[in-house]
């Protein structure tokens, strides 16, 4: 396979051609390697210009009016190992692809909404290898603000949540490793347990719509797609290695993949991380070093129609959390706030000390499929997942080794599903019908000697969904729908120690309804989407009941909380003029009814602690109004210059007031130039500049303990290259200067701006050597 | 034979897993660090009498509200008090108090009066803590000679700066610290 490759890859790139023509032919057949018979239908996808074509009955396939330059090409067809081959157009080109039929990769299982969220997704929603390498050492939620309309929620530095569109928790499912990660998604300091090095892809779907997973990501959903499993003779391996001056931090990862006569393939791959206290621009930020160790094993194997893969994934990361920020009661939180610079600043040390959090997650899935005839699946699934978390407090009674809080997730999911293809004239359908069962305990550890935040639960839930996918010449029809049962039941004891079972049952439907379309030339493109979906309240919604540390407020649920259900409607325009300007411009609104939310009450209530603030779930009608773009501009072909903005308006409809925690409005704009010469590949040097303005839209009937934080600018930097050795070694080299100007700033979606100020400047150095 | 044993005692797990059958009913979790209970002890200097005025709240946060009982005093006299810190939901009922006192390098009682010429000369009294600065469970103070209407308030900080300015005479400002007790007792000054 690889051999083709470099033979494409001869084809060289014309030195700074700045004549852009556009009217280039790319045309062949897509055949099974093993018999050389045309695969029918089969697919050829173009990621840069987002546009493909489907083969004829013979394997047939043409592409025309592309630009010269090198274009990423995907080939796929149902029951073939898709694949990724880069090919250089300088001219009319014939070219042939050969798909092992029955062949498999790991990212196979969802072969055909891939490519039609692919194309259902705006490209700039999708990070790739390239660009994910270029932001190792971050975390995953930092790593999605490169994405328009993507921001944090963080609790200090090192954790942070992502928002789509203003809405994270449990409004937003991660998907890893085709399996939905099931956590302690209860609050703001609960960051997914993911490591992005492990990623080959990472995919927003800002849209609520994907049937195929849940039905409660009525804010989004994030795709995060490991490595797929390669049947290639060759051993592959990576090797990557950075380091950041801010926190004097470390982190190294390793890959090794082989695949054995085209019926046995593994990857191993692991990850270590460590850093020390972080520092603002004036002080060192004590107590926030970090130390994460991750790993993942698979592997698969191929026997005729019949494919099985097998893989496990453990996180493991120990956070401080910053001294300062941990406080005993309101007095306690004025003092904090009324002193500028933190009121613990110590030397700089890698000891994590507490208040500390611990988490640990593995996930254990199998997954075995049969390829059918007339392209069908049928595949089923199953995943363990066990997610501890553990969080050390400053306690008395020597009790300090003791965890506060100590609770255990244990959920299994099987999902079987069953894919096909049709074609009906011209029109193609991609379809997939599923079931899935979702069982979790939830469970304290009685050790802690601290009355739980979250009861002890059960949940039990089946859904079933169904997804079209409509291909008729330059238009996309998709649509799914989806049901699910759930039932809930929690084991909560009262203030006399009395057992009590609340038990619910959830009945909650989700649709979707999508079209795309493009002209012919691929300049204009719309893709609107239009979704519907409800989530059921969470078990903190539901029953906390006790003190957050952190904003010395006392939080209530509530019982009687019902599901909340949004529709969203988001459409996105793209319009290119040859390969020289690109607008991306995505307008969405969301209407939902009976909002989740939490809101203060009227009195404080008096404690042995003193007086708290006390806070209650409460549920309202909220609407979200936004817009996000995106320019880019690539004047000559060694230039580009981009331009991102994100616009959002939270409105609770009911008190007619603004939502708390929405992304205030943000621009980012960059410069890049970049070149290829003899052996270095890919040199370049960016600039860009982030300004966030102040967040003036905050409700009013929700008292802050600090005014909003002002508007702030951030410079970042990067220079990089990568070395071709030869045809196997590549190793590839950057320097990048985050916060250049050492601007002191805080950032409202930080819940630590009541105590300190962002991470000062920070020179991260990346080395990533690959063997292939 | 090994395949269907095997493969039997998966599916027999998965059956359990997606049943009633396999919940396990957790036991309650004691509180153990909850302060339910603040007695302050009260002596006049030169009586033999002590006086004993609690607040409490016996559920811990939420729940019921807590109960306060209003100090009564002599203008004009010296006292010694003296603080009881218990847990009564668990039994046998624990005295924090005794904790505090073994950690005492990490614990401080501060006392204000309001208004602040109400109750003066505010005195810790022993035991100190390891590092002879003071921890407060014990103390002394003196009423004012007019007859007053006002509050104590008594806060006890988790890991103070002692050695902070004016700490160890009692001043809180530069304790930081987290706040682990915070109470404020009616007060009034009688000519009995």
């Amino acid at each position: 396979m690889l051999h083709r490759i470099y033979f494409l890859l001869i084809f060289l790139f014309p030195f700074l051609s700045t004549a852009q023509v556009c009217n280039y032919k790319l045309f062949g057949s897509i055949l099974d390697e093993h018999d050389n018979s045309g695969l029918e239908y089969a697919t050829v996808y173009i990621v840069e210009k987002q546009m493909g074509a489907t083969a004829d009955s013979i394997g047939n396939y043409s592409i025309e009016n592309l630009c010269k330059g090198r274009y990423t090409v995907i080939v796929e067809h149902l029951g073939c190992a898709p694949d990724t081959v880069i090919v250089e157009i300088n001219q009319n080109a014939k070219k042939n692809f050969y798909l092992e039929h029955h062949a498999k990769e790991l990212a196979e299982l969802t072969v055909t909404s891939n490519k039609n969220s692919e194309e259902n997704i705006p490209t700039s929603n999708i990070l790739t290898k390239q660009k994910l390498d270029q932001l190792q050492g971050k975390n995953l939620s930092e790593i999605l603000t490169q994405i328009s309309g993507v921001t944090q929620l963080k609790t200090g530095s090192n954790i942070s949540k992502p928002i789509i569109h203003g809405m994270s928790g449990s409004r937003i499912s991660i998907i890893s490793n085709d399996t939905k990660l099931e956590s302690q998604d209860w609050g703001t300091e609960h960051a997914p347990e993911i490591d992005p090095f492990n990623a080959s892809t990472i995919k927003v779907i800002k849209g609520a719509g994907s049937v195929e997973y849940s039905t409660d990501a009525i804010g989004g959903i994030i795709i995060v797609e490991p490595p797929s499993l390669k049947k290639y003779k060759n051993i592959q391996a990576a090797v990557s290695l950075v380091t950041q001056s801010n926190g004097k931090g470390i982190s190294g990862a390793a890959k090794l993949e082989q695949g054995f006569k085209k019926h046995f393939a593994y990857i191993l791959q692991g990850t270590y991380k460590r850093s020390g206290d972080l520092s603002a621009p004036k002080y060192n930020l004590s107590n926030t070093g970090m130390q994460e160790g991750n790993m993942y094993a698979a592997f698969g194997f191929l026997k005729k129609n019949w494919n099985g893969d097998f893989s496990y994934s453990m996180f493991h990361q120990k956070i401080g959390i910053m001294q300062s920020a941990h406080i005993g009661n309101l007095s306690d939180l004025q003092n904090a706030i009324a002193s500028n610079t933190p009121l613990i600043v110590k030397p700089f040390t890698y000891k994590i000390e507490n208040p500390k959090q611990k988490i640990t997650h593995h996930l254990a899935k199998a997954s075995i499929s049969k390829y059918l005839k007339n392209d069908q699946k049928l595949e089923i699934n199953y995943a363990v997942q066990m997610n501890n978390r553990q969080e050390y407090d400053i306690r008395r009674g020597g009790r300090s080794n003791i965890p506060a809080l100590d609770m255990h997730l244990f959920s299994n999911t099987i999902n079987t599903s069953f894919v096909r293809k049709n074609k009906l004239k011209k029109a193609i359908f991609d379809s997939k019908t599923g079931v899935s069962f979702l069982t979790q305990h939830n469970f304290n550890n009685a050790a802690t000697g601290v009355r739980p935040l979250i009861p002890d639960y059960y949940l039990y839930s089946i859904g079933l969904y169904d997804w079209e996918n409509i291909s008729i010449k330059q238009a996309v029809i998709e649509f799914g729908a989806r049901y699910d049962y759930t039932r809930f039941k929690a084991f909560k004891f009262d203030k006399h120690n009395v057992l009590q079972t609340p038990t619910y049952n959830f009945h909650i439907y989700a649709f979707v309804l999508g079209i795309n379309w493009k002209n012919k030339k691929d300049y204009f493109k719309i893709q609107s989407n239009i979704s519907y979906s409800a989530r059921f309240p969470n078990a903190n919604e539901l029953f906390s009941e006790g003190l957050h540390h952190g904003v010395a407020a006392l939080e209530f649920g509530d019982e009687n909380l019902h599901p909340e259900r949004g529709i969203k409607w988001i459409t996105t325009i793209t319009a290119q003029y040859k390969k020289i300007v690109k607008l991306e411009a995505s307008f969405y609104t969301t209407k939902i009814k009976d909002y989740i939310y939490i809101a203060p009450l009227p009195d404080p209530i008096l404690t042995i602690r003193g007086a708290f603030p006390a806070f209650k779930y409460y549920q309202t009608n909220a609407r979200l109004i936004g817009f996000d773009a995106m320019l880019e501009s690539n004047p000559t072909i060694f230039l580009q210059l981009t331009m991102q903005t994100s616009i959002i308006r939270g409105k609770n409809t009911k008190a007619n007031d603004y939502l708390i925690y929405m992304p205030a409005d943000r621009i980012t704009s960059g410069i890049e130039l970049h070149h290829d010469f003899n052996k270095l590949k890919n040199v370049f040097v960016n600039i860009t500049i982030q300004h966030v303005f102040k967040q003036r839209n905050t409700p009013i009937n929700i008292i802050d303990y600090k005014p909003t934080p002002n508007a702030y600018s951030t410079l970042n930097a990067a220079i990089g290259w990568k070395y071709k050795i030869n045809t196997q070694h590549n190793i590839s080299f950057s320097i990048s200067a985050e916060n250049m100007t050492n601007t002191s700033y805080r950032d409202y979606l930080n819940r630590f701006r009541y105590y300190a100020d962002e991470i000062g400047w920070n020179l991260l150095l990346r080395l990533n050597y690959t063997f292939n | 034979m090994k395949l269907v044993f095997s493969s039997t005692s998966i599916l027999l797990l998965i059956l359990c897993l997606f049943s009633n059958a396999c919940q396990k009913i957790p036991s309650p979790i004691n509180e153990e660090e909850l302060i339910t209970t603040i007695i302050l002890s009260v002596q006049k200097l030169g009586s033999n009498t002590i006086e004993h005025y609690t607040f409490e709240d016996i559920d811990g946060i939420g729940g019921q509200a807590a109960t306060i009982d209003s100090i009564l005093l002599s203008k004009n006299s010296m006292y010694d008090a003296t603080i009881t810190l218990l847990n009564k939901t668990i039994y046998p009922i624990d005295t924090i108090s005794n904790e505090v006192l073994e950690e005492g390098d990490v614990h401080q009682f501060f006392y204000a009066s309001t208004p602040i010429s109400m109750l003066k000369n505010f005195e810790y009294q022993t035991p100190n803590d390891i590092g002879g600065n003071p921890i407060g469970l014990n103390f002394s103070f003196e009423t004012d000679d007019a007859n007053t209407i006002g509050s104590l308030k008594i806060t006890l900080r988790h890991q103070p700066n002692k050695l902070g300015n004016g700490v160890s005479s009692g001043d809180i400002t530069n304790a930081n610290g987290e706040t682990d007790v915070e109470v404020s007792f009616p007060v009034r000054l009688t000519n009995v």
